[in-house]
């Protein structure tokens, strides 16, 4: 798999569920090898959330002990030979 | 298809009770659920002796404290009643599981009489252990990522923690989709709360405007704080009998036209085909096969708030309003009201009346259709309801026709 996706729908989360934690945004993104498999996961470096639907995104990992968490950040288009 | 109608009109609901709803009652769950159901039996003319059917959801033991309300053990026992028939549960077509379940089993010959129940306590059991806190969310906590299992594996490490955020994603895909706005969305609670102020038992009934709604604190975007159904203590009981006896029942009976049940697409909350909606588009659709009424026959709709976002896409499911277009259906709220085309959540809904968790809707439904709704009555006809409950994988829907009486 390539790590690639795009992102089907996103929410800025608010409600402190851990009380003091700051917003942070949950993405669901399909996987660009099957695009009806979709990952509930978080984006991350988003600068905007004008057109993120629809954007590509790559994934990055973020470990916690033995357990690597797939989180997405958005591919900067301008890197991209074709896409 | 069997020839002959669907076997759901062999039932109608000739009683209904309800105990006293609130904030923090600080009673046990038992104790409403004798109220609720001793009033549901003499408000259909009958007495103990005669139920011989026995229904709830989901049954006792589920969800967090105060959720699930007693199981029918302890409510059969409690009220000393002789059963032929009982069912307790959570999967199935939402909560309106145990009420199809006791038309079915009416149908079958199994009972005559089903007293079916909801009851929850969640304000009392918040108030007592605080709102149960989620630790470790992505590994924020001292245990690093959290362990779970089941559908919250794959959410709870990236703090998609609550039906809040997974309903909030098909909101997002509604305003990308259709340009769905925070105004348009804001009139499921606006109509809410202007209803609830001639509901006596609504535990929100203050008065509430566009402004008061868009200043509200942002839960996980675009739903506020009063895009949530607000928690509650209080149970809700109906006497579900043969349609033999509608006619002798003390109060016009509410005959169950057809029940809404299907679930085609995938059964989840992220993996579903369209995620501009939800199992409700599959439940709406078996609905209107099972009958030849449409949806331009109803009166009055009770369909399921527990976020708002959920009415909307009850509306697109059961046709009162193309895909994507119930954002327009509900601008401006005069098409929602109590006097409008499609009369919606009359007595408040679950945001202000407070979370019955979908029987509240189903009680308001037969009140109205009764005519006994008082100050908030539908002005005109009201022949046909219909009530829908769930959101996400979960949905049930029910149209009942109003009897002679």
């Amino acid at each position: 798999m390539s790590g690639r996706g795009r992102v089907h729908a996103y929410t800025v989360n608010h409600q402190q569920w851990i009380p003091g934690s700051e917003p942070y945004v949950i993405g669901l993104v399909e996987i660009v090898e099957q695009p009806d498999v979709r990952l509930t996961t978080n984006l991350v470096d988003c600068e905007s959330e004008d057109g993120l639907i629809g954007s590509d995104v790559e994934v990055t990992f973020e470990q916690h002990d033995e357990v690597f968490l797939p989180l997405f950040r958005s591919v900067d288009s301008s890197k991209e030979s074709n896409s | 298809m069997s020839a002959g109608p669907p076997l759901e009109r062999q039932a109608a609901i000739t009683g209904i009770g309800q105990s006293d709803v609130g904030r923090r009652l600080g009673r046990t769950d038992i104790d409403l659920t004798i109220d609720a159901c001793l009033d549901a039996i003499a408000d259909a003319g009958l007495t103990r002796e005669d139920i011989d059917g026995l229904a709830t959801y989901p049954g006792a033991g589920t969800g967090m404290a105060g959720f699930s309300g007693p199981g029918t053990p302890e409510v059969q026992d409690a009220l000393r009643l002789k059963l032929n028939w009982h069912d307790g549960g959570a999967e199935g077509p939402a909560q309106m599981k145990a009420v199809i379940a006791a038309c079915f089993a009416i149908a079958a010959g199994a009972a005559r009489h089903v007293l079916v129940y909801r009851t929850v306590t969640e304000s009392t059991a918040q108030g007592e252990g605080g709102r149960q806190g989620i630790g470790g969310i992505g590994g924020g906590g001292s245990g690093g990522v959290p362990r779970s299992s089941g559908f919250l594996q794959w959410t709870l490490p990236f703090g998609a923690v609550s039906a809040a955020n997974w309903i909030a994603l098909v909101g997002q895909r509604r305003v990308h989709e259709f340009g769905l706005t925070r105004e348009q969305l804001a009139h499921v609670a606006l109509n809410g709360r202007r209803n609830a102020a001639l509901n006596p038992k609504a535990v929100y009934r203050q008065p509430m405007d566009l402004d008061d709604y868009l200043a509200a604190r942002m839960i996980s975007s675009p739903l506020c704080l009063f895009d949530c159904d607000a928690p509650c203590d209080g149970s809700t009981a109906l006497v579900i009998s043969h349609v033999d006896y509608a006619d002798d029942a003390p109060h016009p009976a509410c005959h169950v036209n057809a029940v809404g049940t299907a679930l085609r697409g995938r059964p989840s909350w992220d993996q579903f085909d369209d995620m501009t909606t939800m199992a409700a588009r599959d439940a709406g659709a078996s609905m209107w096969e099972r009958t030849d009424l449409i949806p331009s026959d109803v009166d009055i709709a009770q369909l399921y708030d527990g976020f708002s976002l959920l009415t909307l896409v009850w509306l697109e499911a059961l046709g009162f309003c193309g895909r994507g277009e119930s954002g327009a259906f509900v601008d401006g709220g005069s098409r929602i009201a109590l006097d409008g085309q499609l009369p919606l959540n009359t007595a408040g809904g679950q945001l202000s009346a407070g979370r019955l968790h979908g029987f509240g809707l189903l009680h308001e439904a037969c009140v109205q259709l009764r005519g006994d709704g008082g100050e908030r009555q539908v002005p005109g006809r009201h022949e046909v309801a219909v009530v829908a409950n769930g959101g996400g994988p979960i949905a049930g829907s029910l149209l009942l026709t109003r009897g002679s009486g």
